[in-house]
């Protein structure tokens, strides 16, 4: 994980708009379209085996950011290189291989799997489909799956319904790594479950990336567990990125360093276990600096100042 | 959100205890879902001995449906009759009885193709949206803003009357509601997470509304598809009422109320035991829907 390796997907300065739905008459009198700038001009690199986190509050778009990274969604300026290639212009047996190598972990555990398909089902149906196995070792593969994300081998043949959030986050793993993917996407992936269990699902990730050598990036807003686990941090604040840290050469920079003016709220929020007087915290609404922010519905001209007043 | 207080991790304190829990609430849910509704029990049961009568009406009429008998007009139920007989003194029992496989068939044969059709065209409409939705949506508005009925006399006496005009009206016409119940839930499942897995894992767009969106949205349409059944076999009993369906002398309980209508305040017993079979076939497909309905539920 060396800086001058060349990095394994790049960046190169991403955007995203979403259009607000316009009315006839207001398309028909000329009327400029009102659109929210969800990713503005992001540049980032990652690199081969590393855990990169990405952070932001909530509405900052990093989800619109992991989705752009998978061709979810396309941007609409700016390019995704994965090794050296566009994602946007990949096609046929290419893309395919695409989507074999990067792979993406879901949110939301109980929507991310098909309530009709059995374990085994989802899990074949990706192996068959990239023809990761020849058919005789499917089975054989998929009990390997669900030992790797330690849930049982009777769990094959069940619905997943009959899983708590834990468990079926880890059948969303299970999917993932099914087809040997170099790239793991997680987006919020343990937000959705209760906090015991997020440990669990979290220390199974580590463990993996470890195993399998794995390039993570984890999308998540929770700031202490992002320091727990990422060899870099990029923070993300209303579809920009206002920094990019190694967490060893200082360690947690949004944390320690205070320098964006959304940090200082967000550190205070954890609570903490120890004893001690507690601190007030006051949390400005995203709307108060959304005024003033560039990935606001503001005009162009009024954007460059926004920029500007954005700390460096 | 509970993540936002999360402990700092310790690795050491997690391993899989969580597991033998989670497995024992697992196998509860698992079975209580095996259980049958009484419902769909009762309209099964209804439904094959429909079926039984439909394919074999001969077995159980007592006479010829058909045969005059001019001894005995318009006698009341009785030993002989036991739904009485008409003016022609046909025996009414067997005149129902035989009714039924023009009837089941018509609850069939009218509704199968626009059911599938409607379904596979709701599907794509709902995965590629855009401005084929927006197409799709006038035409139903279009087709929705006139009576069914109507739409439906206006087609038969283009094509003339008779049951295979029958049903290419309604199949015309019927598709658009199966089309717009899939459509909708369609759009409700592709939004979903395992929509975005799919497309992430890079299978086809046929794959993905075949084998994952479809399974999930076809609940609506086949529930529909029951009240369909029953609506058609009204419907069916109407045109033959006015003489545009089945054709007389055919036994169908359309034509047989139509038969008795003349005599309703001498000989009920003509349009009521037609009647009554609608109204019980009617209650059969409406209990079949429900319990199906709860039978394909999702649970969660």
């Amino acid at each position: 994980m060396t800086e001058s390796e060349s990095p394994i997907l790049s960046l190169c300065s991403l955007s995203k708009r979403f259009f607000a739905r316009q009315s006839l008459l207001g398309r028909l009198s000329g009327e400029s379209a009102r659109f929210v700038h969800a990713l503005n001009g992001i540049n980032l690199d990652i690199y081969r085996g590393e855990m990169l986190g990405v952070m932001g509050e909530s509405g900052c778009e990093k989800s619109t950011l992991a989705r752009c990274l998978v061709r979810l969604l396309d941007p609409d300026e700016g390019t995704v290189l994965f090794e050296g290639q566009d994602i946007g212009a990949l096609k046929g047996a290419k893309k395919r291989a695409f989507n074999r190598r990067v792979q993406m972990i879901f949110q939301d555990p109980y929507s991310s799997l098909n309530p009709r398909m059995t374990v085994r089902q989802i899990l074949r149906e990706a192996l068959s489909v990239h023809r990761i196995r020849p058919k005789d070792q499917i089975d054989a593969r998929i009990y390997e799956l669900l030992d790797t994300v330690r849930l049982p081998r009777d769990a094959a043949d069940r619905y997943p319904r009959e899983f708590s959030g834990g468990q079926r986050q880890r059948i969303g793993i299970a999917r993932a790594l099914s087809v040997e993917p170099e790239i793991l996407i997680a987006d919020e992936l343990v937000s959705a479950l209760d906090v015991s269990v997020q440990a669990q699902v979290i220390n199974l990730l580590l463990q993996l990336q470890n195993d399998l050598n794995l390039t993570i990036i984890f999308v998540a807003h929770d700031l202490r567990l992002v320091r727990h686990i990422s060899h870099r941090v990029a923070v993300m604040y209303l579809g920009q990125l206002v920094e990019r840290r190694r967490k060893n050469c200082s360690p947690c920079p949004s944390i320690r360093m205070r320098r964006h003016r959304s940090t200082p709220p967000r550190i205070s929020i954890p609570p903490t276990a120890s004893a001690g007087p507690r601190r007030a915290v006051s949390f400005p609404a995203p709307s108060t600096f959304r005024r003033a922010a560039p990935s606001t519905r503001a005009a162009p001209s009024q954007q460059k100042n926004a920029a500007r007043s954005l700390p460096r | 959100m509970s993540d936002t207080t999360a402990a700092p991790l310790a690795p050491e304190e997690t391993g899989p205890q969580d597991q033998p829990n989670g497995e024992k609430v697992a196998e509860a849910t698992s079975r209580k879902t095996r259980r049958l509704s009484p419902a769909l029990l009762g309209g099964a049961f209804i439904l094959i001995c429909s079926l039984v009568l439909a394919f074999f009406p001969s077995a159980f009429a007592p006479c010829d449906p058909n045969a005059f008998d001019y001894n005995a007009l318009l006698q009341a139920p009785s030993a002989a009759h036991l739904f009485g007989t008409d003016n022609f003194g046909r025996d009414m029992l067997s005149r129902v009885i035989h009714a039924y496989t023009v009837d089941m068939q018509i609850a069939v044969f009218a509704t199968v193709v626009p059911t599938i059709v409607g379904t596979l065209i709701g599907a794509f409409v709902g995965y590629v949206g855009g401005i084929t939705e927006s197409i799709f949506g006038r035409i139903v508005d279009a087709t929705i803003t006139f009576p069914f009925l109507v739409l439906v006399i206006a087609i038969v006496s283009v094509l003339g009357p008779g049951l295979i005009n029958m049903y290419i009206a309604v199949g015309i016409i019927d598709w658009v509601f199966y089309g717009r119940l899939t459509l909708t839930e369609i759009k409700v499942q592709k939004r979903l997470d395992y929509a975005a897995a799919g497309q992430v894992m890079g299978y086809r767009p046929s794959r993905i509304v075949f084998r994952h969106l479809l399974p999930n949205s076809m609940t609506p349409a086949f529930v529909y598809w029951m009240t369909d059944m029953a609506l058609c076999i009204l419907l069916g009993s109407s045109l033959g009422y006015l003489g545009l369906g089945a054709q007389p002398p055919a036994a169908e309980w359309g034509v047989l109320i139509a038969d008795g209508k003349n005599f309703m305040t001498s000989a009920w017993w003509i349009s009521v035991f037609p009647d009554i079979a609608i109204v019980f076939t009617g209650l059969d497909f409406s209990l079949l829907g429900d319990g199906i309905t709860e039978l394909l539920r999702t649970k969660q």
